[in-house]
């Protein structure tokens, strides 16, 4: 079955492909600023989601072309530079969570949401493991291992509507895509 | 939530991926290492002052309707108890009265005594307003980001401090930027003089809500509510800013310490700028010439 869709000029559907190739990174990047924004409840401070893992989760399950190793580690650096924190901590985390995913992640995809959400909770869980050991390694005993749970438990709770927004965010760029491949007379 | 294509990670067999996977991971172990084996503090500050300088304005842009909300929400929720706050604040008034009667004479008395004695009182300090942008409480690190840098006079290892009492230190400056170690965080050590004695020990952070006292002595005896400033030993901060109080001992022997200033939920601050000293022989630029010519030891 093909489609003809109105031509489009070319800035515009290079401009389509760019969406659906950077969209995934500029949203983990959005996400990094939120995560690192002061925000409190009531005056108290309160553990952020982790917003770029959920970014990566989604997309690596979901167009995992769009979120290779590379843009992974390179997410993981800039909240290491963006937090103060050692530089390398969340890039080896985020590349050991999402490692060990790549061993599972058919098993997730398989059964639907409710199984997705299994699979992000193991990728939590996974990613807090490697970044409670690289801090041990780089700081001895003094690693705040409840702050890693409570924040583990806020990040798979919030997921669900995160999920939402970057299911939408990834429709909307896949049109994107779609109009570039028409305007290169690609069938669809 | 995802729906997933059919080949998800399919691709990751690939053996190149999987190759820059792992190559990946070893890097980041690499830098692990070096973060660990070097001084922490200053591993790749050039690339960190051009992270927080780029980032900072898209930080702000985010924060600025938070504050706004915040603000709009204090001053919604101050009209609730209006008639009690006022009444709370004008006996506070009262008691702060009769506090800064007191304040006064004691300045006047202490200036007298300078003047009569000659002594050298401390530089005058540049006092710098910034409001808080990026905040980070991870099991990690402890800092925040502020929005003023090099350019509006911010210098590394600058005082940072709330209403109350010093909040931390600038560890990292960017032209637009500068980072804030709290007192928390696992890396800061601040030297500190506790009231009533010339007792000095390092307040150090080991990421609790707390710090810990350390080096204090072997004669050192803790009484609960003691006085903490800051003592000017490091050449860097400025001596007697208020700090906190010791706290009650618990079943361990770990010193701790409640700070005045409120950490858990910090929005402006103040950077405190002083002027900093030349020590006397970095001034010395050219050896003294000899007196005489004479230079076999032969006196008169």
């Amino acid at each position: 079955m093909s489609a003809r869709i109105t031509p489009l000029s070319s800035v515009g559907a290079r401009a389509g492909l760019l969406a659906w190739i950077g969209g995934p990174t500029l949203v983990s990047f959005v996400g990094l600023l939120i995560y690192v924004a002061p925000v409190h409840l009531l005056g108290v401070h309160i553990p952020m989601p982790l917003f770029p893992l959920m970014a990566i989760f989604f997309w690596a399950m979901a167009r995992p072309q769009l979120m290779p190793p590379i843009i992974v580690f390179a997410i993981g650096l800039l909240q290491d530079l963006m937090t103060g924190g050692p530089l390398g901590l969340w890039a080896f985390s985020y590349l050991s969570a999402y490692m060990v995913m790549t061993l599972k992640s058919e098993m997730f995809a398989a059964h639907g949401d409710a199984s997705l959400w299994v699979g992000f909770a193991l990728m939590v869980g996974c990613t807090m493991v490697a970044a409670g050991l690289a801090g041990w390694l780089v700081f001895g005993s003094q690693v705040d291992w409840l702050y890693l749970i409570v924040q583990s438990f806020i990040t798979v709770l919030v997921y669900p509507l995160a999920g939402r927004f970057y299911r939408r965010v990834q429709r909307s760029t896949q049109q994107a895509r779609r109009l570039y491949d028409v305007h290169h007379g690609h069938r669809i | 939530m995802a729906r997933p294509s059919a080949s998800s990670f399919g691709w990751l067999r690939g053996f190149g991926t999987r190759i820059s996977l792992f190559l990946l991971i070893l890097v980041s172990v690499g830098l692990l290492v070096q973060y660990k084996v070097s001084d922490n503090n200053q591993q790749f500050s050039g690339v960190r002052q051009v992270t927080d300088d780029v980032t900072s304005p898209i930080s702000n842009a985010i924060t600025t309707p938070m504050w706004g909300t915040k603000r709009a929400w204090g001053f919604i929720s101050s009209h609730w108890n209006a008639a009690k706050r006022v009444r709370q604040l004008e006996a506070e008034n009262q008691t702060l009265r009769q506090w800064e009667a007191l304040s006064h004479a004691l300045h006047n008395k202490i200036v007298r005594y300078e003047q009569l004695l000659q002594i050298q009182g401390q530089p005058d300090l540049r006092v710098l307003s910034a409001r808080v942008i990026a905040e980070t409480r991870g099991p990690f690190v402890r800092s925040v980001l502020l929005r003023v840098g090099r350019r509006d006079g911010v210098r590394q290892g600058q005082a940072v401090v709330g209403p109350n009492g010093l909040i931390g230190r600038i560890v990292t400056v960017g032209n637009h930027s500068s980072r804030v170690l709290l007192v928390t965080d696992l890396n800061s050590r601040i030297p500190v003089q506790l009231e009533g004695s010339n007792t000095r020990a390092i307040l150090a952070g080991d990421n609790q809500g707390n710090p810990k006292l350390i080096y204090m002595g072997k004669s050192f005896v803790p009484v609960a509510g003691t006085r903490i400033s800051t003592s000017g030993d490091d050449g860097v901060l400025p001596a007697g800013i208020a700090v906190g109080e010791l706290l009650t001992l618990q079943s361990s022997d770990v010193v701790r310490v409640r700070t005045y200033a409120d950490l858990s939920a910090i929005d402006f601050v103040q950077v405190l700028a002083q002027p900093s000293l030349v020590p006397p022989e970095a001034e010395i630029t050219e050896p003294v010439p000899a007196q005489s010519a004479n230079t076999t030891g032969d006196v008169q």
